[in-house]
């Protein structure tokens, strides 16, 4: 499932607030976890060198992704809604690594742990080249033209609360 | 000898905090005589250029008239122009192409076989056999 939020950050027209239907819905508040309940990952915070060295595996369209600050991400399709310069919210996150510590949670790690933020940097496509399909009794190939789209992501922010 | 620090100079990433979009100029050429140009000119007309352009805050459109074919030319930060040719396109198609290329870094069009491009250090490091303590290595 798609669980990331798209905001209009670094864009230039004020208030464009896209959400593509994130886990708990944008509208529905998350319900506060009591702090007993609540992970505790202090040893991760110590190890992280503040927060230089952390890695996470965020899900987009249920696909993994190990990223750590600086990354691009080459998706091979067209982000909806989204344009060169958006944010996007990155809150569908099952793992957060340090050097020496790992949190996995397999359902989806607490937004409230960790921020995870991405730029639209590029909308693009992939080099040009042809797809041959043969039909039965039919002697000749047909070709098809293919220059799928691509998305660029920048890893923005990658930190723990 | 003092001890000497190692020098880490930062790389420059668009888009790890400030974000400049990568296409700054459009050129925008028609003619006002030939028959390719109608949908350039209908698209100049009727205002549709002057929303773009008023949307791309960053992006400087250029528009000239010409003899010939109509054109657009997108002017990218890594000093590379792209021509598109737009002879015979309508007004909407051409929107198409103004949204497409001015999105577009003007590196060339590249497949990354990965999913994820990064130039950090692992975070975990690289395993080597030579690096751990020697009692701890493999024996055969």
């Amino acid at each position: 499932m798609f669980r990331s939020r798209i905001t209009a950050a670094a864009r230039f027209s004020p208030a464009r607030a896209l959400a593509t239907a994130t886990n708990s819905g944008s509208s529905a508040p998350i319900a506060a976890v009591p702090n007993a309940l609540k992970a505790d990952l202090t040893s991760l915070k110590l190890n992280s060198n503040g927060s230089k060295d952390l890695y996470a595996v965020f899900r987009l369209h249920n696909m993994p992704y190990l990223v750590t600050k600086g990354d691009k991400v080459y998706l091979p399709f067209k982000l909806k809604n989204a344009e060169v310069g958006d944010s996007v919210v990155l809150n569908d996150v099952t793992t957060i690594g340090s050097p020496d510590f790992t949190y996995n949670k397999e359902e989806g790690i607490s937004e409230e742990l960790y921020e995870l933020k991405a730029s639209v940097v590029e909308i693009t496509r992939e080099p040009y080249y042809e797809v041959y399909r043969k039909k039965q009794r039919c002697r000749r190939l047909k070709t098809f033209p293919v220059e799928p789209f691509q998305t660029v992501l920048m890893i923005n922010e990658l930190k723990l609360n | 000898m003092p001890v000497k620090a190692i020098a880490k100079s930062s790389i420059a990433r668009n888009g790890v905090g400030a974000y400049v979009v990568p296409c700054h100029k459009i050129s925008v050429q028609y003619c006002n005589w030939g028959g390719s140009s109608t949908g350039l000119r209908e698209l100049l007309k009727n205002g549709q250029l002057d929303n773009i352009a008023s949307k791309k805050k960053g992006i400087f459109f250029d528009i000239f008239k010409r003899t010939g074919h109509p054109k657009l030319t997108f002017h990218y930060n890594n000093d590379k122009a792209q021509e598109v040719e737009v002879a015979n396109l309508n007004a909407k198609e051409i929107e198409q192409k103004i949204q497409e290329y001015s999105q577009r870094s003007g590196a060339p069009l590249f497949k990354h076989n990965h999913k994820v491009l990064s130039i950090n250090d692992s975070i975990r490091g690289i395993w080597s056999p030579m690096h751990t303590p020697k009692s701890h290595r493999h024996q055969i």
